[in-house]
């Protein structure tokens, strides 16, 4: 405060004297600034007059220095061309008379040359002019043209040679008037100079500058040249001398001194008008707000907080209307101590005014000071005036009566009241409506007393505060209150708000449907102990307390908790809570989601879940499954096994991309052409090699409804077997292929032969032999692969079954396909026996012939795996197997023998122990023709090996003999 | 007839030489047999033969190919060789011909057909 009044007083100080002493100051200053202008302006002129006429004066020297040379080049030139007369002593009158003649031709031509005359070189001496007798001199023993150049005069001395002679014979001597040259150039220049007085001086700067440093050339240092070599710088300056300005210079002189002061004036007046609009729009208002400012301040730093919007709104008015009668305070003071403070100006007094008015206009407030004693309105603001107007009411009351009756008359009694208790108590306020049918406002009424002082009546301030608006915005509130309201009892969630000691305030309908109890049973009940399940009692308590103490952080969090309703149904909700303070201290809000259907949901889903579980256990094949996460859902045991694995060894997750790392880890891709051909479309198939060698298809299905997702389901089987028979079926082919041709060779080829070739009869018979044998093997194989397709499709009953005596058949079987050697029988060069244990017959239901192919067959293995010389036995048996009686016939061989995997798969359709080295012949369809047979007939065949040892196959067949021949019939 | 060059049978099958004897001796080969590879070795070093009609499943160590790819490893062998073989899938004469067989004759065969491709070879 003491600052801006020392600032206002100062400010205020210096404009007085500024405006107080203003003409002088700008008589001053006007006066100093045009003086320097003023020589500014002489000066400045000056220069450039001279620069001007420098340059004209150079242009002149230049002329004349031209005109000067072009003259001597022209007087040098004619003089050359004259002919002195000869020896001068023998020159004819005649001659005389012509050179004469040319001499003043010359001088007619040029006017410059003053004087003209011919010298013999004896005559030297006798010439007059001193200079002109020098020069002569020079030019005699120089033999050349010499010039003499003097202030305004020339003299040239020039040898002449007459036409008829090589030498010279005499000088010319000349005297040329150079100051006429200057003269006529200085008068030039003079006329063109707009009256400048310009004395053009020939200066030689060549010669003898360093004499005396004055360039000047004075008469007395005449200074001598060779006329042929002028010296350039013959007249290089010149010297101007500028007396006294000209009209014209001065005229430009004054006019410019008039032009400056002109501008200093304007300038003046411009910045002084400046000056003046720059402190009656800124300065004064700023020095007023800056005082209102200060005072508000003042008045406003007790307190500054402001919890809320709505609260801020009515701090704010509070604090307008504690610096309102901080104004009429000042107003009052002011007024009650005028009398004796007579030094408190006017000035201020109106100030105090103005601001309270510009506030009072500015907020909607109306400020009136009533005298207490007799209702006189002691001050008022104009916003009063305005509103009165407003309303249509008389404009300038004189008493608070008048105001007074504008009021309702309910309204009246409550003001009464209120001044009187402002009278008591010092300040009062209560918040009234006014006005017309029109306009109603609200006006929030404060009333504050002034004591009375000496000889003063008390008074009373009524500030009135439009409230209006404020009342619209609470209003508004109320009604986004309701809306709340309607929206939380709307809501399918359930809201419960509690005190924090779990006492319930508030339940909203679906809370209500929740708990099974109506919201009056719920109000007023412990929540904790009324409504919690017994099992989430601690984590609901714990949670609770989380709540408040850390209320900030935990309002989204939702917990599952169960509740419990009136009649002891237990329920599941979602719980989420935040913590509001109001006046009645802190309160919980609970957000409650009924959890049930959730509940249920997921338990039906779980049951689903179990039950693909079962199925996929029950798959043959593997299945894995990813969702749309990528990460392995579904999978059975089956998949595990196939790929050697155990799904215990992942502790983590596996991820798609992670799965097929993991088979490309463990698998190979099949480089077999004939795999591909057991694919279908978007199939593919792999190698493993754990536990054992498997080929592995994988068949990929998107689920329905995920066609664009990334959802996958792979299904994995086991298409080894498949392969492998598939495989044994081309290689059965062609090798059936291969038996077939190689009979078939021998009898295209001798038929052949027999037809196109002469053979003599023995031959022929020979052949014949081998195209039967050939073509009976033939057929065998034919038989073979027939019946074998026969039992194998199981259409026809190709099998004739009778009770046979099994020992007949062998016996006859073993002599048919061995051939007697030295009291042995060998077949090829096996020694083949047969050795009969039970020699009692031995019936057997059956069909002979085909047993007989089976034993055959047998044999025939036993053959054609058997190294030479290798023996054969041929054993006949009986044996018990549960209970039943069976004939046991084996067939043993001291042949190469089976690896165990052979002997597993000896029994397998097209399976050959060695298809790969093709040394053995065979269709590979021998020993599975045997056991169809024998299946047949339900017995069983087995085979015995050991590698590189041998090998025993052993046929059982059931024994009929207990069968009576009575019941056979 | 100027079938002045020597062939060498090879075939486990005693009806098949016979018939290639009957065949080619009226027309002036010079013959020799062998009835399975190790005696077609023993045959080749000993008779130098310019041809080898050579059978592929052949009991015993080497088979047909292996007698093949045998002697077509040693580079100072120039000898001819035609593969006679039941085998006739493409696969089987493919693995033959990549083994340097000169010609390839699948079982049953003519006469005419037997005859033309050795003296196709020979030439």
């Amino acid at each position: 405060m003491t600052m801006s009044n020392t600032f206002t007083k100062v400010s205020r100080a210096i404009s007085a004297w500024v405006i107080e002493q203003l003409p002088i100051l700008i008589i001053t200053f006007s006066s100093l600034i045009l003086a320097c202008l003023s020589l500014i302006a002489i000066y400045s002129t000056t220069l450039e007059v001279r620069a001007v006429n420098n340059a004209k004066g150079e242009m002149h020297v230049n002329t004349i220095r031209s005109e000067l040379i072009s003259e001597f080049s022209g007087i040098l030139g004619a003089l050359e061309q004259i002919s002195p007369p000869g020896n001068g002593h023998k020159a004819s009158t005649n001659e005389e008379a012509i050179f004469n003649k040319h001499l003043n031709e010359l001088i007619k031509q040029h006017p410059l040359i003053t004087t003209v005359d011919w010298n013999p070189f004896k005559e030297i001496h006798k010439i007059n002019d001193p200079h002109q007798r020098e020069i002569a001199k020079k030019s005699f023993d120089a033999k050349t043209p010499t010039l003499y150049l003097d202030q305004g005069r020339a003299l040239l001395a020039m040898p002449g040679t007459p036409h008829n002679s090589d030498e010279a014979t005499g000088l010319f001597s000349l005297d040329i008037n150079l100051a006429s040259i200057v003269n006529n150039a200085t008068t030039k220049l003079n006329s063109q100079s707009n009256g400048h007085h310009t004395k053009i001086t020939l200066i030689n700067t060549t010669a003898n500058a360093t004499q005396d440093n004055n360039p000047l050339i004075p008469t007395a240092q005449a200074t001598y040249y060779s006329a042929f070599n002028l010296p350039s710088p013959l007249t290089q300056k010149l010297e101007l001398e500028h007396t006294i300005p000209t009209l014209e210079e001065r005229k430009v002189v004054i006019q410019r001194i008039l032009t400056y002061a002109l501008a200093t004036l304007l300038a003046w007046v411009v910045f002084i008008t400046m000056a003046q609009w720059v402190e009656t729009r800124y300065v004064v208002p700023l020095r007023k707000i800056t005082a209102i400012a200060h005072k508000i301040n003042a008045q406003n730093e007790v307190d500054s907080n402001s919890p809320s919007d709505v609260v801020d709104y009515s701090a704010a008015i509070e604090k307008l209307q504690i610096s309102l009668q901080g104004f009429v305070d000042v107003l009052n003071n002011t007024e009650d101590s005028y009398q004796e403070k007579i030094q408190i100006s006017f000035d201020e007094l109106n100030q105090t005014k103005e601001r309270l008015e510009q506030v009072a206009n500015s907020g909607g407030i109306i400020v009136l000071s009533v005298d207490l004693v007799n209702g006189k309105l002691n001050y008022a603001t104009n916003s009063l005036t305005q509103y009165l107007r407003e309303i249509n009411a008389p404009a300038s009351p004189q008493n608070w009566i008048e105001i007074y009756n504008h009021f309702k008359s309910g309204d009246r009694r409550r003001i009464r009241e209120a001044i009187r208790n402002a009278h008591r108590n010092g300040k009062s306020q209560l918040q009234v409506g006014l006005g017309n049918q029109y306009i109603h406002r609200i006006f929030d009424l404060r009333f504050q007393l002034t004591a009375a002082t000496a000889g003063r009546h008390p008074k009373i301030v009524c500030i009135a505060i439009d409230n209006t608006e404020k009342a619209a915005v609470e209003q508004a509130l109320m009604r986004s209150e309701q809306r709340k309201a309607a929206v939380i009892n709307g809501a399918l969630d359930g809201f419960i708000t509690m005190t924090t000691d779990f006492i319930i305030t508030e339940v909203n309908p679906a809370a209500e449907r929740m708990h099974g109890s109506k919201n009056i049973d719920l109000l007023g009940k412990h929540y904790l102990d009324f409504c919690i399940a017994e099992q989430s009692k601690k984590q609901f308590s714990t949670y609770y307390n989380h709540l408040l103490d850390d209320h900030s952080n935990l309002d989204n969090e939702e917990k599952t908790i169960w509740c419990r309703q009136a009649n002891g149904t237990v329920f599941p909700v979602a719980m989420g809570g935040s913590v509001v303070h109001t006046e009645g201290g802190q309160q919980v809000c609970l957000y409650l989601k009924d959890l049930t259907k959730t509940f249920a949901q997921q338990k039906s889903i779980e049951s689903k879940t179990a039950e693909i579980e079962a199925i996929l256990s029950m798959s043959p094949g593997g299945i894995a499954s990813f969702p749309e996460d990528g990460i392995l859902s579904s999978h059975n045991k089956a998949l595990w096994d196939m790929l050697g694995l155990d799904p215990k060894d992942f502790t983590n997750s596996i991820s798609h991309d992670k799965f097929w790392e993991l088979i490309k880890l463990l698998s190979h891709q099949p480089d077999n052409k004939k795999v591909e051909q057991l694919l279908d479309e978007g199939e593919h198939a792999f190698i493993v090699h754990s536990p054992k060698q498997k080929l592995i298809k994988c068949a990929q299905r998107i689920p329905p409804g995920h066609e664009d997702g990334e959802s996958r389901v792979y299904y994995f089987s086991d298409i080894t077997q498949e392969f492998q028979l598939d495989a044994m079926k081309s290689n059965f082919l062609a090798t059936a292929a291969h038996e077939l041709r190689t009979p078939l060779t021998t009898i295209l080829g001798f038929t052949e032969l027999l037809i196109t070739q002469k053979i003599n009869e023995k031959d022929q018979k020979d052949l014949l032999n081998s195209i039967f044998r050939q073509s009976k093997n033939l057929s065998a194989l034919i038989n073979d692969l027939l019946d074998l397709s026969k039992i194998e499709s199981d259409t026809a009953n190709v099998f004739k079954y009778e009770n046979s005596n099994i020992l007949h058949t062998i016996t006859r079987l073993y002599q048919q396909s061995s051939a007697p050697k030295n009291d042995k029988r060998f077949i090829n060069n096996h020694e083949f026996t047969l050795e009969i244990v039970q020699s009692e017959s031995l019936m057997v239901y059956m069909d002979e012939e085909k047993i007989r192919r089976a034993i055959e067959n047998l044999i025939s293995n036993a053959v054609k795996y058997s190294p030479e010389n290798a023996p054969i036995a041929l054993t006949v048996d009986t044996t018990t197997v549960h209970q039943q009686a069976f004939v046991k016939i084996s067939i043993t061989d001291q042949g190469i023998g089976m690896t165990p995997d052979e002997v597993e798969h000896a029994f397998v359709r097209f399976w050959r122990a060695d298809s790969s080295s093709g040394k053995i012949p065979g269709t590979g369809l021998g020993l599975p023709l045997v056991k169809e047979i024998i299946d047949m007939h339900k017995g069983s065949v087995q085979l015995y090996s050991e590698f590189q040892a041998g090998t025993t196959a052993c046929i059982l067949l059931p024994i009929t003999q207990e069968i009576s021949p009575v019941s056979l019939t | 007839m100027n079938n002045s060059a020597s062939i060498l049978i090879v075939d486990d099958q005693d009806d098949v030489r016979k018939l290639m004897r009957m065949v080619l001796e009226p027309e002036g080969y010079q013959l020799i047999e062998a009835h399975d590879g190790q005696s077609a070795i023993n045959q080749i070093q000993k008779h130098q033969p310019d041809l080898i009609l050579l059978d592929i499943m052949m009991p015993g160590y080497p088979n047909g190919l292996e007698l093949l790819e045998m002697i077509r490893r040693n580079k100072s062998m120039t000898v001819k060789i035609v593969m006679v073989s039941a085998k006739g899938q493409y696969d089987d004469v493919l693995a033959a011909a990549k083994l340097n067989c000169d010609a390839y004759i699948v079982k049953p065969f003519t006469l005419q057909h037997l005859l033309d491709t050795i003296k196709n070879t020979l030439k």
